[in-house]
C-alpha cells in the first residue's frame, strides 16, 4: 500500500541470490547474479577473470554483465559510464595491488529523441548511423605513479544483425583494438560471446552433476551429458595485453619457476562512486561525492560464487585481498565438500562416518588450498609460498600453452600453463574445482592424480565433472576463442540469437 | 457503469478468492512444516512465477531443503510484491517462522523474516529483525534495507539517514540508491531524490529487467511527475513497463499523468483495468476520485465499497492498513471513529505521513488547532507531497491564516496541483481565493 515496501528491492535480490547447497534458479548461478545487491546491477557485476601468457605478453581479461541475450535491444547492455573497472596486479608479494589499470567509460546519444540503438548500418564503430557509442579511457596507477594510457578508445557497437552491423569482427570489433601509449600493449573493451562453460542448471540443483546423476540422493535414472548454462549468450569483455616486463616487480621477464618475483597476483573489480545521502548545507544533493566503493570482484574463479556465503557476499565483495584471512573459514571449509556425501552418500562418506573420504575443513586438513591461496600451484616451493589470498596467480616464468579441450584440466593433468596457473579461457575450472574440493591433490585422497579412485570406491576423482568440456555455441557447434588478442570469441548477433544457431 | 460494475466485482472476487486460508504444515512435532505450495505458470509465467515453480520442484524431492525453503518464502514475497496478494504473505510466513525456529542465528532467515514483517507492517518486529541480521552479518545490504524501511516507517529519520549513508557506502546499489532518494524527498529535496533514484535506476540495469528497475523506474516517473516534467515522467513508466511487462505499478503512474494533464476518461480506464489485476486500496482510493470528478457518482461508491473490503481482507491477512485509510476515512466518514483510527495509526507509525493523516482527520472534525499542530509536524522535515501541503494550506485557510496558507499552496501548485483528480478544482478554487495564479 502507501507504505514504502523497496526492501523488495533487496530482498528480491535475496531471492535470486540464494545460492549454496540448495540453490535457486540457473539465473544467479556461478559468478552470474551472485551477490544479492550485485544481482541487481549487471553493468558492476564481474563474472569472471582470466589471465594467460602468450609469447612476451600478459593478457588479462574480465568480463562483466553476464547471462547477456544477444536480442537484447532496444536498450542493449553497454558498460556503465558511472562504473570505475578495475584490473590490479600485485607483484611483490605482499597482496597488495602495485600496478591498477583503471577504465572508465563515456556515452554520447547521436539522436536523444531517437529509441533506435542505430538508425542505419553501421560500417565502423565511429560511423554516424551508430546512434549509442561509448569510448572510454585507460589508465595505469604504477606504485602511485599515474599514466593515461589510452584515452577516447571506441568500442564496438553490439552485434545487432546482419543488417544493422555486418561483417561484425573485421568491421567494427578487429578496428576498435586500441593502442596503449608506448605502443607495447593492447586494449579492447566491447560485446563478445561469454567464454564460461558450466553446467549451471545441474550444478544448483544440489549438485547433480549430470554424467554421474544415477548415483546422487536424488537419482535419475540415466546418466546425461552435461548441459551448458552459458550456450547462446553474451558477456561484456575488458581485455588487456602487455608485455610481461610490464607488470613483474623489476621489469624484466623472469625465467626462474620457483622464485617468488615469477608470480604475478591478480584480480578484477567494479566500483561505483560514493554519494552523500544529505548535502551539508541543506541544498540540493549533489551527484557524486568521493571515493568510489568496490561493489564487485573477482580473483580465483568460484570463490565467491561457492564459497563465500550469501550474509557475507555483500562485505567480501567490498573488501581487498589484502584483509581476505577474514575469510578464510568459509574457504578452507568448503560447503561443497560437505555437501557430496549429502547428495552422493554411495560414493562419499563425510568425516565421522565410517569409511570417511572427504576431506574435513580448517587449515590442518586443507594443505591443497592454502597450496592455492599462496602460489603453490603456481610453481612455488613452499619456501617461496606467498601470503595467502584470492588472487589469480600467474607464474609469468612457466612458457605459455595454447588452451585446448585436450589440456583443459591444466594442472591436474599435468599442463602448468593451465588453471590455477592463471587461467585460460579454455580451462574447465569447474570441473577442476569439483576435484579439488573433493579432495584429488591431497595425500591420502586422491594424492593429486585424478585417474586415482576416492578411496574405498572404483569411482576415479575424475568422475566429478558436469559434463560440459568446452565453450558450447548454438545448438549445433562450439565456440574456440581467437588465437590472436582480444582472445575472446566475437559476439552471437541479436538476430541470430534467439534461434540460438550460434552463429555470430 | 455496468462495465465498471463488473470491473469491481472482479477485484473483489480475486480477492476471496486468494484469502482461501493457506495450508498449515501437520507433520510429526519437530519436522519441519509442510511446504504450502502456490499454483503458478512454471512455463509461461512472470521469472518469479518460474522460480517459484523450480523451488516448489525441487522441495518436492527434498523437503527438508532449508535453503529451497527459504528461496521460496523470498520468492513468495517477491510475488506479493507483484500481485498485491495478501495471502502470499501467510504462506511465506508458515516457511519462515518454521526456518526461524530452526535457524535462529541465519541473517538470511532473519531479513525474509524482516522482509514480511514490512509487508505486514509490523516495522517493530522488522527493527528488531533488520537489527539482528545486521548484527549477525555486517555489510549485509538487504539487512540494512529492512532496518531502513523500519526506521521511515517509525519516524525514526535521523537513525534512518545514518543507515541509509551506511548502506550506500558499502554498495551504492539500486537498493541502497533507492533509498537515498527516498531519504532526499521527505526532506523537500525533490532533485536530489531524482539524481539518486536516476543512478538507481542506472545501476538496476538487469538482462530482462525485472520488478525491481520497473519499481525505481516507477518511483523515478513519480518523482518526475511532482516537479511537473510530465514528458519525462512518461518516458519513465514506459521504460517500468519495458523493463516489467504489465506491472500495475506502472500503469498507475500513467493513470496519475493522465490526471496531471486532465484527460480524466483516459485514466479511469487505466485505474479500471489495473484494479482488476491488482485490487490496492491505494488504487481504488484514486479510482474513486476520478469517478467523482467525472461526476460519475455510482462508480465512485462502488469504488469506496471495494476500498472498504480491501481493508477488510489485509485485516484478515494481518497487515495494519490504518495509516493507508486515514485521508481516505476523513473524506469518506469523517468522525470520531476515524480520527481514533488515525491517532491509532500514528502510535503505530509515529512518521510524517501519520502526522499528515491525523492532521486532516483533526481539520475534518473541526478541531483546528490541533490539526495544525499535526500538519506542522508532517511537514517539519521539509517534505513537498503536495497532498499533504494542500492539507495544511487548507487547515491555514481555515484559522485564518491567508500567508501561511498561501506558503504551503504555493509548494503545490509549484509541485503537481493535479495531484488528485477530485481536489484539482478544490486547489484550484483556494489558490484564487488566496490570491495565487489558478494553475491551468
Amino acid at each position: 500500500m502507501r507504505h514504502r515496501s523497496w526492501v523488495a528491492v533487496g530482498t528480491a535480490a535475496a531471492t535470486i541470490g540464494l545460492i549454496g547447497a540448495g540453490g535457486a534458479s540457473p539465473a544467479n548461478a556461478s559468478s552470474h547474479r551472485e551477490a544479492p545487491a550485485i544481482s541487481a546491477d549487471a553493468t558492476a557485476d564481474n563474472t569472471d577473470f582470466y589471465m594467460f601468457r602468450d609469447g612476451g605478453n600478459v593478457n588479462l581479461i574480465a568480463n562483466f554483465a553476464g547471462l547477456e541475450l544477444p536480442q537484447g535491444g532496444p536498450n542493449f547492455v553497454k558498460f556503465g559510464d558511472d562504473v570505475l573497472y578495475e584490473i590490479h596486479v600485485d607483484n611483490n608479494g605482499d597482496v597488495v595491488p602495485d600496478i591498477t589499470y583503471q577504465f572508465r567509460f563515456r556515452s554520447t546519444v547521436g539522436n536523444p529523441n531517437s529509441f533506435l540503438y542505430n538508425t542505419g548500418q553501421v560500417t565502423s564503430p565511429s560511423d554516424p548511423d551508430l546512434n549509442v557509442k561509448q569510448t572510454y579511457s585507460v589508465k595505469r596507477i604504477k606504485n602511485g605513479v599515474e599514466t593515461m594510457l589510452a584515452t577516447d578508445v571506441l568500442t564496438p557497437p553490439v552485434n545487432v544483425g546482419p543488417r544493422s552491423t555486418p561483417n561484425y569482427e573485421a568491421a567494427l570489433a578487429t578496428p576498435a583494438i586500441g593502442t596503449l601509449a608506448g605502443g607495447a600493449g593492447k586494449v579492447f573493451s566491447g560485446q563478445r560471446e561469454d567464454p564460461f562453460f558450466a553446467d549451471l542448471g545441474s550444478i544448483f540443483d544440489l549438485l547433480a552433476l549430470r554424467p554421474i546423476q544415477s548415483n546422487h540422493v536424488i537419482g535419475t535414472p540415466t546418466n546425461t551429458n552435461g548441459v551448458d548454462g552459458l550456450k547462446g549468450l553474451n558477456v561484456h569483455t575488458i581485455a588487456l595485453q602487455v608485455p610481461i616486463g610490464d607488470l613483474t616487480s623489476d621489469g624484466t621477464t623472469p625465467t626462474t619457476v620457483d622464485r617468488k618475483a615469477s608470480v604475478i597476483g591478480a584480480y578484477a573489480s567494479a566500483s561505483r562512486q560514493r554519494v552523500k545521502v544529505l548535502s551539508l548545507d541543506g541544498g540540493s544533493a549533489p551527484r557524486n561525492a568521493g571515493r568510489f566503493v568496490q561493489v564487485s570482484r573477482l580473483g580465483i574463479p568460484l570463490v565467491n560464487e561457492v564459497l563465500i556465503p550469501l550474509g557475507s557476499k555483500d562485505k567480501w565483495n567490498s573488501t581487498f585481498p589484502k584483509d581476505d584471512a577474514q575469510f578464510f573459514g568459509p574457504i578452507l571449509d568448503p560447503e561443497p565438500t560437505r555437501l557430496l556425501p549429502v547428495v552422493y552418500p554411495s560414493v562419499f562418506k563425510a568425516q565421522g562416518q565410517p569409511g570417511a573420504n572427504t576431506p574435513g575443513g580448517g587449515a590442518a586438513n586443507r594443505p591443497d588450498l592454502i597450496q592455492l591461496l599462496t602460489g603453490q600451484l603456481s610453481g612455488l616451493s613452499a619456501a617461496n609460498a606467498l601470503p595467502p589470498a584470492d588472487l589469480l596467480r600467474l607464474n609469468v616464468a612457466v612458457a605459455p600453452v595454447t588452451g585446448t579441450d585436450a589440456n583443459r584440466l591444466g594442472a591436474l593433468q599435468g599442463d602448468a600453463a593451465g588453471f590455477p596457473n592463471g587461467r585460460r579461457l579454455t580451462d574447465d575450472v569447474v570441473d577442476i574445482e569439483l576435484q579439488v574440493l573433493a579432495g584429488v591433490l591431497l595425500p591420502g585422497f586422491g594424492n593429486g592424480n585424478p585417474a586415482n579412485p576416492i578411496p574405498g570406491t572404483g569411482v576415479p576423482y575424475s568422475a566429478l565433472a558436469d559434463g560440459v568440456d568446452r565453450d558450447e555455441g548454438g545448438a549445433s557447434n562450439t565456440v574456440t576463442p581467437l588465437v590472436t588478442f582480444p582472445y575472446v570469441a566475437p559476439p552471437f548477433s541479436g538476430y541470430s540469437g534467439s534461434q540460438n544457431t550460434g552463429t555470430p | 457503469m455496468i462495465r465498471r460494475a463488473t470491473a469491481a466485482h472482479t477485484a473483489l472476487a480475486l480477492l476471496l478468492v486468494v484469502t482461501a486460508p493457506a495450508c498449515r504444515g501437520g507433520g510429526a512435532p519437530g519436522a519441519p512444516v509442510a511446504v504450502p505450495r502456490v499454483a503458478v505458470d512454471g512455463v509461461g509465467g512472470t521469472p518469479t512465477d518460474r522460480r517459484i515453480a523450480a523451488t516448489q520442484a525441487k522441495l518436492d524431492a527434498t523437503p527438508n531443503d532449508d535453503t529451497a525453503r527459504l528461496a521460496l518464502a523470498s520468492q513468495l514475497l517477491q510475488k506479493a510484491r507483484e500481485t498485491a496478494d495478501p495471502s502470499l504473505y501467510e504462506r511465506a510466513g508458515t516457511l519462515l517462522d518454521d526456518l526461524t525456529k530452526r535457524r535462529p542465528s541465519d541473517a538470511a532467515v532473519l531479513v525474509a523474516s524482516g522482509t514480511l514483517a514490512l509487508a505486514r507492517h509490523d516495522f517493530r518486529r522488522a527493527l528488531n529483525l533488520g537489527t539482528k541480521a545486521l548484527a549477525l552479518a555486517p555489510g549485509f545490504n538487504s539487512a540494512y534495507a529492512v532496518l531502513i524501511d523500519a526506521n521511515n516507517e517509525l519516524g525514526r529519520y535521523d537513525v534512518a539517514v545514518t543507515l541509509t549513508q551506511a548502506m550506500a557506502d558499502a554498495k551504492p546499489d539500486l537498493a541502497a540508491l533507492a533509498r537515498v532518494s527516498y531519504v532526499r524527498e521527505l526532506r523537500g529535496d525533490l532533485d536530489g531524490a531524482i539524481t539518486a533514484m536516476g543512478q538507481a535506476v542506472t545501476a538496476g540495469q538487469a538482462p530482462g529487467g525485472g520488478e525491481n528497475l520497473a519499481y525505481a523506474q516507477v518511483l523515478l516517473g513519480q518523482l518526475l511527475l511532482t516537479t511537473g516534467r510530465l514528458d519525462a515522467a512518461e518516458r519513465a513508466f514506459a521504460d517500468a513497463e519495458t523493463a516489467f511487462r504489465g506491472f500495475p505499478a506502472a500503469a498507475i503512474g500513467r493513470a496519475r499523468l493522465l490526471v496531471a494533464r486532465g484527460d480524466l476518461p483516459g485514466a479511469a480506464g487505466l485505474y479500471a483495468d489495473v484494479v482488476r489485476r491488482a485490487p490496492l486500496a491505494e488504487y481504488v482510493i484514486e479510482q474513486a476520485e476520478v469517478a467523482r470528478a467525472m461526476g460519475d457518482t455510482t462508480g465512485a461508491n462502488e469504488a469506496t465499497g471495494l476500498v472498504n473490503a480491501i481493508a477488510k481482507v489485509y485485516r484478515a491477512n494481518g497487515v495494519n492498513v490504518d495509516l493507508e485509510l486515514a485521508v481516505f476515512s476523513a473524506d469518506e466518514k469523517p468522525g470520531k471513529d476515524a480520527v481514533a483510527r488515525a491517532r491509532r495509526a500514528l502510535k503505530d507509525r509515529p512518521g510524517i505521513q501519520a502526522h499528515d493523516g491525523l492532521a486532516w482527520n483533526l481539520f475534518k472534525v473541526g478541531k483546528l488547532d490541533e490539526a495544525a499542530a499535526e500538519a506542522d509536524a508532517a511537514l517539519a522535515l521539509g517534505w513537498k507531497d503536495p497532498r499533504a501541503r494542500y492539507h495544511a494550506a487548507a487547515i491555514a485557510d481555515a484559522r485564518g491564516r491567508a500567508d501561511e496558507a498561501r506558503t504551503h499552496l504555493q509548494v503545490v501548485l509549484a509541485t503537481n496541483p493535479r495531484f488528485s483528480a477530485s481536489l484539482a478544482p478544490v486547489v484550484a478554487d483556494l489558490a484564487g481565493r488566496l490570491g495565487l495564479d489558478r494553475p491551468a
